[in-house]
């Protein structure tokens, strides 16, 4: 079959787009982690479990701790790739960085680090499991106590979706 | 409760090599376990000397019995049992508590070496060390032994049972009890 | 299901095994929970952790010059067990003779002699504590701590720091304070520390596994929730 001349501008066209789209499916996928934060105030003033926390996490808090009332104080939610790092505000002037290293099967290997204003006050290398929670608490706050629930699963993607 | 462990493979060799008649290999496993034995053994008895004494009788016993030792357990505990075994049986023969106070204490602490590398020296002998030393003189030898293996010497409590052959629940009430009595000992010394 | 708060006087019994790290998990919670609250309990286990931490300061750290070769020596100078000379004379009357009825007959007088004298020789050397079989015990190294501002904290369970061994990940191990540090990103090795069945189960139900935690908190708790797929490290306010 002999290309008229006219054809060859198609041509062209095809073949660059088939070599574009070679090349995009040749890339490896960029290892992405979606983290979830939630900055939760506990306390003993029985006004039960805050309606924005009833249907996630809610009942958890109440299997795992002992107060009567538990009230959101921040939501956030984050995505970022492994390797980079992440910094959430929370309340009573803490901060916490969230930096994903690795997926490694089922499980998401981070580093944490939480500040009180320019404190560092726990630094943490650990390994969570894909939809997992990982739950910090101790350090009062106003007339309670704050829980800081930190979620991550990882979501696989290419560049440019 | 723990999972039985596991010798190391180094040690399980110098054991073997031991049991062949290899009275090198043991000397290595003396020079691996002779600082916790020779704490062990102080935990009891309260006496430096002593204390290094019965630790060599311990080793001793332990190279004349290497054949009894089962290689699936672990060789540091069974060593330890014998030195205090050992540490308790010198002390029911001597027929006493230890008891440091006053003058005898300084006494203890002069004959100990003054120049014996970097861990001993002998101007840090704080008024609260003497103190302390005088409150541990006044507890039991049983009691001294669960709370210096468990914050000197750093065993737990499933540790401490094999050792001094106790239940787990008796080293925990015997901990509680010797706390509480070092508080009201140097509470009292110090005049609070 | 809402939580009891435990009285002091049920809590006192427990800080002292809280601080060594020797509580279940259920109980670390409860008593985290406590001294979250409670500013007497708390200050009654920073004395016990004080006290430990003057122990360890001012133990006497004997001298250990010539013990090795005092040892040796002595060893040296055990006399040889008598079925050891036996058998070696035995071994040099079988070099002598050349029939080998001889040397059976030999060998059956070696089996004779030993089992009349070896009974007696063995019982007086026998140490009648040993019947029980040994089981490998971990241990926990404590140094003394650090001046300034802490890196580590003071009190991680023991369970807790289980599950951080059994992570698969391994030894570059520091032991400051009763907490292990693992270097990730190694290859996995056998574990030189016992792993109690507890642990491990939490450490194959964990959410998390942690290889490395740091804190100035005083007294850090860590404990795995698996019925409610979560795992809390608890980071107490310093005491005032």
């Amino acid at each position: 079959m002999r290309l008229s001349p006219g054809s060859l501008p198609i041509v062209l066209v095809v073949m660059l787009a088939l070599l574009a789209s070679g090349n995009a499916s040749a890339k490896p996928a960029v290892p992405m982690v979606e983290l979830h934060v939630d900055a939760v105030l506990a306390s003993d003033t029985n006004q039960g479990i805050d309606k924005r926390l009833a249907t996630s996490m809610g009942h958890q808090l109440q299997g795992l701790f002992p107060f009567t009332t538990y009230r959101l104080e921040t939501h956030e939610d984050g995505r970022t790739q492994c390797g980079k790092m992440m910094a959430f505000a929370l309340p009573g002037g803490h901060m916490l960085h969230v930096q994903p290293r690795a997926i490694d099967g089922d499980m998401i290997a981070m580093e944490l680090v939480l500040f009180d204003g320019p404190h560092t006050m726990m630094t943490t290398d650990l390994k969570l499991r894909n939809n997992g929670r990982l739950i910090l608490g101790g350090q009062r706050y106003e007339k309670g106590m704050l829980i800081i629930s930190i979620g991550a699963n990882a979501v696989e993607e290419t560049p440019g979706q | 409760m723990r999972n039985p462990g596991r010798q190391d493979g180094d040690e399980a060799e110098l054991i073997e090599r031991a049991l062949k008649g290899d009275s090198g290999a043991f000397g290595q496993l003396v020079e691996r376990y002779q600082r916790r034995v020779v704490g062990v053994a102080m935990a009891v008895v309260h006496n430096q000397d002593d204390a290094i004494e019965l630790a060599q009788e311990a080793f001793i016993r332990a190279y004349e019995n290497l054949s009894k030792f089962e290689s699936r357990s672990s060789f540091s505990t069974w060593l330890y049992r014998i030195a205090a075994n050992l540490a308790i049986d010198f002390l029911r023969r001597e027929g006493r508590h230890v008891v440091l106070r006053g003058e005898e204490a300084d006494t203890e602490f002069n004959r100990l070496p003054s120049d014996q590398g970097d861990s001993f020296k002998e101007t840090s002998r704080t008024e609260l060390s003497a103190r302390l030393h005088d409150a541990l003189g006044e507890l039991t030898a049983e009691h001294r032994a669960v709370i210096l293996l468990r914050e000197v010497e750093g065993l737990s409590y499933d540790e401490i049972s094999e050792v001094l052959q106790v239940p787990r629940g008796t080293v925990m009430s015997r901990l509680h009890y010797a706390r509480g009595k070092l508080r009201a000992i140097l509470k009292d010394l110090s005049g609070e | 299901m809402k939580l009891a708060m435990a009285q002091c006087s049920e809590i006192s019994l427990l800080l002292g095994p809280f601080g060594d790290g020797e509580l279940e998990s259920g109980e670390i919670r409860e008593v985290a929970f406590h001294l979250a609250r409670c500013e007497s309990c708390a200050a009654e286990l920073a004395d016990l952790t004080s006290l430990g931490n003057e122990l360890r300061l001012n133990a006497i750290e004997p001298a250990l010059d010539g013990f090795q070769r005092a040892v040796m020596k002595r060893i040296d100078e055990l006399p040889e067990p008598f079925t050891t000379r036996v058998s070696d004379w035995f071994a040099g009357l079988s070099r002598r003779l050349s029939t080998g009825f001889a040397m059976g007959a030999a060998m059956a007088a070696v089996a004779a002699i030993t089992t009349i004298v070896v009974t007696p020789y063995a019982e007086r050397f026998s140490v009648k504590h040993l019947a029980q079989p040994m089981r490998e015990l971990a241990s926990v190294t404590h140094l003394p701590p650090v001046s300034g501002p802490r890196e580590v904290a003071s009190a991680i369970p023991a369970s807790a720091l289980k599950v951080a061994s059994n992570s698969g990940t391994a030894p570059d191990v520091r032991e400051i304070s009763g907490v292990t540090h693992l270097t990730p990103d190694q290859e996995p090795v056998a574990q030189a520390s016992a792993i109690s069945d507890e642990a491990m189960a939490m450490a194959q139900n964990s959410e998390a596994v942690i290889s490395k935690l740091e804190s100035e908190s005083p007294n850090v708790a860590v404990w795995s929730e698996p019925q409610n797929d979560t795992t809390v490290i608890w980071l107490p306010d310093q005491q005032q």
